[in-house]
């Protein structure tokens, strides 16, 4: 171990170590394609947000795809968070306020019986749609760091903003729908 | 994974304990480092402190810049500790300029500077790969290997584990290591490389990536320009220390 070290006080092995990467790193980079492996686009600002598929707390099923052409929040919370409960009603007037113009807003759930949700729900009179991941599937596919996290996604079902984290302000969350709006 | 332990009524969320952890060990590690060599005494813990001071101001005002609306009825807004109200970015380059300045006034030579923050770096960059391993986020594609970790409902590579490790393994060795070094910045350029292959390897398996020109993983292109330039910049200080050795 000492010599391999010692002798890397040449740059005769330090060329060499450049020629390696030089020659090996792109073939690599190659092999590690989406084409030659199946992989999906990062779920961050410019990308197309992930479809999923997911039941509602009132027992029926949301598709990403059936919203297409509206400008969507997608957030991602649990009851236990208290920052993802702070921001709620924030974001219950928003979506109210926002309705006209074809605003959707859809908390969904990581993970929690529907009885737990309902209670939260009815206890701060949300109307807006909610979502239970109960396999945890939409926190995979949207690599869910922190709670709460909210995706603010374009008409055109691209991710305009992420906010990792909360709880957001309601002017934020309001900036960063007048942008999806408009 | 582990997202949140639960302790009693109180969830904790996994991924700022080890940030938190990994950072304060870094800095520990940084500042030990620091002591062993020919650098101003205390200059690197003041220096980190201004830095990260600076560099949560800078990150903050440019998210207000970015979003003003936020803040415009809410002005104490601006000191709250919502750590998604900073743009990292800014913050980053804030404070590593502040960090590049102080050392140009103190004359703090730049090889053996960079040699005293690599482990602590090294231990920070650790940090932030077993929080994603923690919370289950930048992973793997599924496979059938021994070592596979059960993952939102399938085995999957434990990539966090394959970028986590090695660098580990590097800050730890080089902070540690009490051998003679071929040149000064040899530790730098070790940890950095040791990250660099990680990435450059470790990618191949991870299932989400966010892709450039012609659909070539943008971490991966990035690793391996960061290669090139640690390969490049070897040669260049191992001439350098050869010529000295010559002279003297």
């Amino acid at each position: 171990m000492n010599r391999v070290i010692a002798g890397l006080n040449r740059p005769g092995s330090w060329a060499v170590l450049f020629l390696a990467v030089l020659i090996a790193g792109p073939v690599w980079i190659a092999a590690s394609r989406p084409e030659a492996r199946v992989i999906t686009p990062a779920p961050r600002a410019g990308a197309p947000a992930p479809a999923f598929t997911v039941k509602t707390l009132d027992g029926q099923t949301l598709t990403l795809a059936e919203l297409q052409g509206q400008p969507v929040v997608l957030n991602l919370w649990a009851t236990w968070c208290p920052p993802c409960r702070a921001e709620m009603p924030a974001l219950q007037r928003v979506s109210a306020r926002y309705a006209d113009e074809g605003l959707v807003i859809v908390a969904v759930n990581q993970g929690e019986d529907a009885a737990t949700v309902a209670d939260f729900v009815q206890d701060n009179g949300l109307t807006f749609l909610i979502g239970m991941d109960l396999s945890g599937e939409i926190g995979r596919l949207y690599e869910l760091q922190a709670y709460p996290t909210t995706f603010f996604i374009g008409r055109d079902g691209v991710i305009r903003d992420v906010m990792q984290g909360g709880p957001m302000a309601e002017a934020l969350i309001e900036d960063q729908v007048r942008r999806l709006v408009e | 994974m582990y997202p949140t332990l639960h302790i009693g009524p109180a969830a904790v969320q996994t991924v700022y304990v080890l940030w938190f952890a990994g950072f304060w060990l870094g800095l520990e590690a940084a500042s030990r480092s620091a002591n062993r060599r020919d650098l101003p005494p205390g200059f690197v813990d003041s220096a980190l402190f201004w830095a990260l001071l600076v560099g949560m101001i800078a990150s903050r005002l440019a998210f207000v810049v970015q979003y003003p609306a936020s803040y415009r009825n809410d002005w104490l807004g601006l000191v709250s500790p919502q750590p998604e109200s900073l743009n990292g970015t800014v913050g980053l380059i804030g404070g590593g300029a502040v960090f590049a300045w102080l050392a140009w006034r103190a004359g703090a030579a730049l090889r053996p500077l960079l040699d005293a923050l690599a482990p602590g770096i090294g231990i920070m960059l650790a940090a932030l790969a077993l929080a994603q391993f923690a919370e289950g986020s930048h992973v793997g594609v599924t496979s059938e290997l021994p070592w596979a970790v059960d993952l939102w409902g399938a085995t999957r590579h434990p990539v966090q584990l394959y970028l986590a490790l090695p660098v580990l393994v590097a800050a730890v060795g080089v902070w540690f290591w009490r051998g003679t070094r071929p040149f000064a910045g040899f530790d730098a350029l070790l940890v950095g490389g040791v990250y660099a292959l990680a990435v450059l390897i470790s990618s191949h398996w991870v299932e989400s990536s966010v892709t450039v020109l012609d659909d070539f993983r943008r971490e991966q292109v990035l690793a391996w320009s960061a290669l090139l330039v640690i390969a490049a910049v070897g040669v260049w200080w191992a001439r350098d220390h050869g010529t000295q050795s010559e002279n003297e």
